[in-house]
C-alpha cells in the first residue's frame, strides 16, 4: 500500500514527521513498530503530532488503538521510539501527569462507583484526599455524571462508563488526551457536549488524540486526521491536505450546480484532464471528477464568463475523510451508513 | 495553561506514601467485600473449626481432655503441618497470584498501568496490599486457634496458665511472627511467580509438594525453601518421623535474615517484570 503523506508546516498544521526532541509539544513516533508475536500492530510509523486535535481513523484492527497505547506506555514498541512532550511512556511517573488516557476497555475495577473511579485515581497520583475530591468533583460535573457518580459502575450505561473515562481522564487537567473512541455510546446531547469540552481543550493549547469511526464527526472535530489502515499510516494532515497531496494520484471529485448541466457537461468533457462528468439530476448539476483541479477551476471561469452557463455553486464533492478514506483504501469507511 | 499537576511533585516519599496508601485502601476493599474472599476466609479459619470441633468433641467426652504441655505438642505440629504448609500456603497463593493476574483476567491492570506511579512503588503497592490482606486473615485465625486449643480449662488442663501465664504467651508470639514471615515469603514468591507465568496453578503445585516434603530433603535442598526457615522459628518442634533427615535448626536471625533476603530477591525479579509489563488483554 502506497502512503500518501502530507509533510506540513507544524504551524499551520500540526502533524508533521520530525525526530524526537528534549521539551518537545508534541507527540512524536519515530520509526515505530509492534509487532504481538509474529502478528502485525503498527510498522514503520513516523509521526509527529502537535496542539489541536487529531483524528486516528480506520476500521478495527487497523492499529489505532496500538497507537494509543504506545503513546500511553501500556505497550512498548518492539521497534522505535515514542515520546510524549519529550517524556518517554516507559516513565508513567512522569508521563501521566501531563496525559490523561480514555482507554477502549469497558472494564473497570470491580464494586468502585463512578466516584471511587475517578476520587481514587487522583489518589493514586499522590494527591492529598481534599485536593483529589476537589478534582473528581469538578471532573464531573464537567461530564455531567453528578448524579450517577455514586452508583456503581457496573451498573452504567456504555455511555455513562464513556463519560466517567473522560472523567478520569481529564480529571487531572493533563495537557495531553488520548482519547480512545471517547464518543462511542454518547446521546446526541452528550456527545454535543462532549465535542464542545474537547474543542474548549484543544482551544487552550493542549494536545488531543482522538480516535473515532463516526467520520462526520471526526470532520467536523479534528484539526488534521491520520489515516491508518494495516498498521500502516497511510495519510496524515488536515483533510483538505490530505486530499490535495493524493489529487495527483487520484481525480478529484467537484459538484457544480447551474442551469445547463448538460451543456456544462459537454465542454468539460473536451478537456483531458476531466475523467468523469456525471449529470445529477437530483441536485441540480453536474459531477466532475478531474486530475487536475487548477485547470478545472479556471476551465470553469472561462465557462462563467462566456455566459452560456450559469453557475450556482462550486463544491468539492469529497473533502471530507470519508472520501479520503475511500480513495485511500479503497473501502466503505467505518461508520458510513 | 495552569494544571493542577504541575504544582504537584513528581517523585519523594511523601508522594509514594499516598501512592501506596491509595492502593491499600482500594486492595482492601477488593479482596475482603466480594465473594472472592469467601473461600479463603474459609480456608483460614479451618484449624480453627477443626480446634472448635475437638472442644465440642471434649464436652461430650471428657476422657479427650488433655494436658496444656500435650496440647502445645500437638499444636506445635498441627501449627506446621496443617496452618503453616497449606493454609497460609492456600491464602498466600490466592491473595498473592491474584494482585495481578486478577488484575489482567479483569481487564483492569490499565487502572494502575495509567496512574504516574512508578512501576517499583506499584509492585511494592501490590505486594504491601497483599501482606495486609493475608496477614490479617491468617494472623486473626491463629488468635482464634490459640484460644480455642487452651483457653478452655476443661478441654486443656492447665491451658489457660499455660496461654497467659506460661510460656504459651511466648509461643504465640513466636508463632505469629512465623505467620508474618511465611505471609511475607509466600507472598513473595506467589506475586513473582504470577507476574512471570499465565498460569502460576502448576508450579504453586510443584512448590507445594517441595515445602510439604521438605523433611525428606537432603540439608542443601532443605535450605532452599521457606518452611525451612519457618520451622527453625517454631517454638515446639514436631517429630518428623522415622523417614526424615534431620538437619539443624537455622539460628533465629539467620532464618530471619534468610527468609527477608529471600523477599527482597523474589521482589527484585518481581520489579523487573513489572517493568516490562504491558497491557495485552486479548493475548493474555
Amino acid at each position: 500500500m502506497s502512503r500518501a503523506g502530507a509533510a506540513h508546516d507544524p504551524g499551520a498544521n500540526g502533524a508533521v514527521r520530525a525526530a524526537p526532541a528534549a521539551n518537545d509539544d508534541r507527540i512524536v513516533f519515530a520509526d515505530v513498530s509492534k509487532f504481538y508475536g509474529e502478528v502485525l500492530g503498527v510498522n514503520r510509523i513516523d509521526l509527529a503530532i502537535g496542539p489541536g486535535i487529531t483524528a486516528l481513523v480506520g476500521p478495527n484492527g487497523s492499529g489505532k488503538s496500538t497507537l494509543m497505547n504506545l503513546t500511553a506506555g501500556l505497550l512498548r514498541p518492539t521497534e522505535g521510539t515514542v515520546s510524549v512532550l519529550g517524556l518517554a511512556p516507559d516513565r508513567p511517573e512522569q508521563l501521566f501527569r501531563s496525559v490523561g488516557y480514555c482507554t477502549q476497555y469497558e472494564s473497570f475495577p470491580r464494586g468502585m462507583t463512578g466516584w471511587d473511579f475517578v476520587h481514587l485515581y487522583l489518589r493514586l497520583h499522590g494527591m492529598a484526599s481534599d485536593e483529589a475530591q476537589r478534582l473528581a468533583r469538578r471532573a464531573i460535573e464537567r461530564v455531567g455524571m453528578v448524579e450517577a457518580a455514586p452508583r456503581r459502575v457496573g451498573a452504567y450505561s456504555k455511555g455513562m462508563k464513556q463519560r466517567i473515562k473522560l472523567a478520569q481522564a481529564i480529571a487531572h487537567d493533563p495537557r495531553v488526551l488520548v482519547l480512545d473512541e471517547p464518543l462511542n455510546g454518547l446521546d446526541p446531547l452528550a456527545r454535543a457536549e462532549t465535542v464542545e469540552l474537547f474543542r474548549a481543550f484543544a482551544a487552550e493549547g493542549r494536545l488531543l488524540m482522538i480516535s473515532s469511526h463516526v467520520l462526520h464527526e471526526v470532520d467536523e472535530l479534528a484539526d488534521r486526521v491520520v489515516l491508518v489502515h494495516g498498521g500502516y499510516v497511510v495519510a496524515e494532515g488536515a483533510v483538505e491536505g490530505v486530499r490535495d497531496e493524493i489529487a495527483s494520484e487520484r481525480p478529484l471529485q467537484v459538484f457544480v450546480r447551474c442551469d445547463r448541466p448538460s451543456l456544462l457537461a459537454a465542454r468539460v468533457f473536451a478537456e483531458d484532464h476531466v475523467v468523469e462528468a456525471r449529470l445529477d439530476g437530483d441536485r441540480g448539476g453536474l459531477l466532475v471528477r478531474t486530475e487536475d483541479a487548477e485547470r478545472f477551476y479556471l476551465l470553469l471561469n472561462r465557462i462563467a464568463g462566456e455566459g452560456a452557463v450559469s453557475i450556482e455553486a462550486v463544491l468539492p464533492a469529497d473533502d471530507d475523510v470519508q472520501s479520503v478514506y475511500q480513495y485511500l483504501i479503497g473501502a466503505v469507511a467505518p461508520g458510513s451508513s | 495553561m495552569e494544571t493542577a499537576s504541575a504544582a504537584a511533585p513528581v517523585t519523594g516519599m511523601r508522594i509514594w506514601r499516598r501512592q501506596i496508601g491509595a492502593m491499600l485502601s482500594l486492595e482492601l476493599r477488593k479482596t475482603f467485600l466480594r465473594f472472592r474472599a469467601v473461600p479463603v476466609v474459609v480456608v483460614a479459619f479451618l484449624p480453627a473449626l477443626l480446634l472448635a470441633l475437638r472442644l465440642v468433641s471434649v464436652s461430650f467426652d471428657e476422657a479427650r481432655a488433655m494436658r496444656a504441655a500435650e496440647m502445645a505438642v500437638m499444636y506445635g505440629a498441627m501449627f506446621q503441618l496443617f496452618f503453616v504448609r497449606f493454609v497460609v500456603f492456600f491464602v498466600c497463593f490466592a491473595v498473592f497470584t491474584y494482585l495481578v493476574r486478577g488484575e489482567i483476567a479483569e481487564r483492569s491492570l490499565h487502572f494502575y498501568l495509567m496512574a504516574p506511579l512508578r512501576r517499583d512503588v506499584f509492585l511494592l503497592g501490590k505486594y504491601v496490599a497483599g501482606l495486609v490482606s493475608a496477614a490479617s486473615v491468617a494472623l486473626a485465625s491463629l488468635a482464634l486457634q490459640l484460644l480455642l486449643a487452651f483457653a478452655d480449662g476443661a478441654a486443656t488442663t492447665g491451658g489457660r496458665t499455660y496461654l497467659f501465664a506460661g510460656p504459651g504467651a511466648w509461643h504465640a508470639a513466636w508463632y505469629a511472627l512465623v505467620t508474618l514471615l511465611a505471609v511475607a515469603g509466600y507472598g513473595a514468591v506467589f506475586l513473582t511467580l504470577a507476574l512471570a507465568v499465565r498460569n502460576p496453578m502448576i508450579p504453586a503445585a510443584a512448590i507445594l509438594g517441595w515445602e510439604w516434603l521438605n523433611f525428606l530433603l537432603p540439608p542443601v535442598l532443605k535450605k532452599i525453601s521457606v518452611i525451612h526457615y519457618l520451622q527453625s522459628l517454631c517454638p515446639v518442634p514436631f517429630d518428623a518421623g522415622p523417614f526424615a533427615l534431620p538437619t539443624e535448626p537455622t539460628p533465629a536471625p539467620l532464618a530471619i535474615g534468610g527468609l527477608l533476603l529471600l523477599v527482597a530477591v523474589l521482589l527484585a525479579v518481581a520489579v523487573r517484570r513489572a517493568r516490562r509489563l504491558e497491557v495485552l488483554y486479548t493475548g493474555e
